[in-house]
């Protein structure tokens, strides 16, 4: 598994890449929801990271415009991105996989990945169904799929979908060859589920942000280590991933 | 014929895509696979039985490492 740390400027990104993120994500928090960065801002990330450190693009909430968005797909290729997020909310099913298609189409000739993102809590903003991600994926050829959440009420991805769906939807997608990514308000306190769900990429921000606070504070360099030091714990099987959930389902979950 | 997997630097590549195609060529009858984390290991696991495949041999090699056989 590899960790993504969703960053807003080019100290976030360097804090990033310092506490060892292998993916810096550049995002917007500003926009409604959730929106794409300014050109000169990806770009400045990208020249500054190191090449071997994916950069992605997150191009947030589409509008359902395809020249628009296949637009803006095309200038995060042109910025070098590694992979660039769209994501669908008030889409229905046919005008998402159209988007994609015409991304897919302005992403030809690069290497820039397209991601296909759902939202878990879609449902709260009369959004398309989260679970067909996959299928969006596959039929307009896209590389990955991201599942996330928009709402910042405190509640996070397993809030909205279980761990038995999600497993099967990132199961899914592997089998198609397909990168997986799973984000979403998550915490330190959710990578054992995450492990055992073993999505390509792990999502987070508030986690590794100064106070936990995803728009108030900063991404911090000690935070991003430790959040990559208990991953690797797990993937190492120095932490049992499995033994919280059998302690749970026996009732004697220690606190 | 055998056929050998390393998921070693295989980040985001495929690996449970690689063996899918790997055990649908007829002329492939086992593949070793080394798995370098333990939810790696877990996804070969629950892909073999998803499939229908064995698990012939399973032998950690090392910190996080597995070596393991699929066979049809």
């Amino acid at each position: 598994m590899m960790l993504m740390v969703s960053t807003q400027d080019l100290d976030e990104a360097l804090e990033a890449v310092k506490g060892g993120a292998d993916i810096v994500d550049v995002k917007n928090l500003k926009e409604i929801l959730v929106g794409s960065n300014f050109p000169p801002v990806i770009k400045e990330v990208r020249e500054r990271v190191p090449a071997e450190r994916h950069v992605s693009v997150t191009l947030g909430v589409a509008p359902n415009q395809p020249g628009t968005v296949s637009l803006a797909v095309y200038g995060a290729a042109a910025l070098k991105a590694t992979s660039v997020k769209v994501g669908f909310l008030q889409s229905d099913y046919e005008t998402a996989l159209r988007i994609l298609q015409e991304c897919r189409r302005a992403l030809n000739g690069s290497e820039t990945k397209l991601i296909a993102a759902t939202f878990a809590d879609s449902h709260l903003y009369n959004g398309i169904d989260p679970a067909l991600v996959v299928k969006l994926a596959k039929e307009s050829k896209s590389d990955g799929i991201l599942i996330d959440t928009l709402t910042k009420d405190g509640r996070n991805l397993f809030d909205f979908m279980s761990e038995e769906k999600l497993k099967e939807l990132t199961d899914e997608a592997k089998e198609l060859g397909m990168s997986t990514a799973l984000s979403g308000a998550l915490k330190i306190q959710n990578l054992d589920v995450l492990a055992r769900i073993n999505p390509d990429i792990v999502g987070v921000r508030g986690a590794v942000c100064t106070n936990n606070d995803r728009e108030g504070g900063k991404v911090a360099a000690s935070a991003v280590a430790n959040v990559k030091k208990e991953l690797e714990l797990r993937m190492q099987g120095e932490i049992d991933i499995y033994q919280k959930k059998a302690e749970a389902s026996a009732g004697t979950a220690r606190p | 014929m055998e056929f050998e997997i390393d998921s070693k630097g295989k980040k985001c590549t495929g690996l449970i895509a690689e063996l899918e195609k790997a055990m649908s060529d007829s002329s492939i009858s086992k593949v070793r696979v080394t798995a370098h984390d333990v939810p790696t290991k877990i996804d070969i696991y629950a892909w073999a039985k998803r499939k229908g495949h064995k698990i012939a041999e399973a032998d950690p090699a090392g910190r996080g490492i597995f070596r393991m056989v699929v066979e049809k």
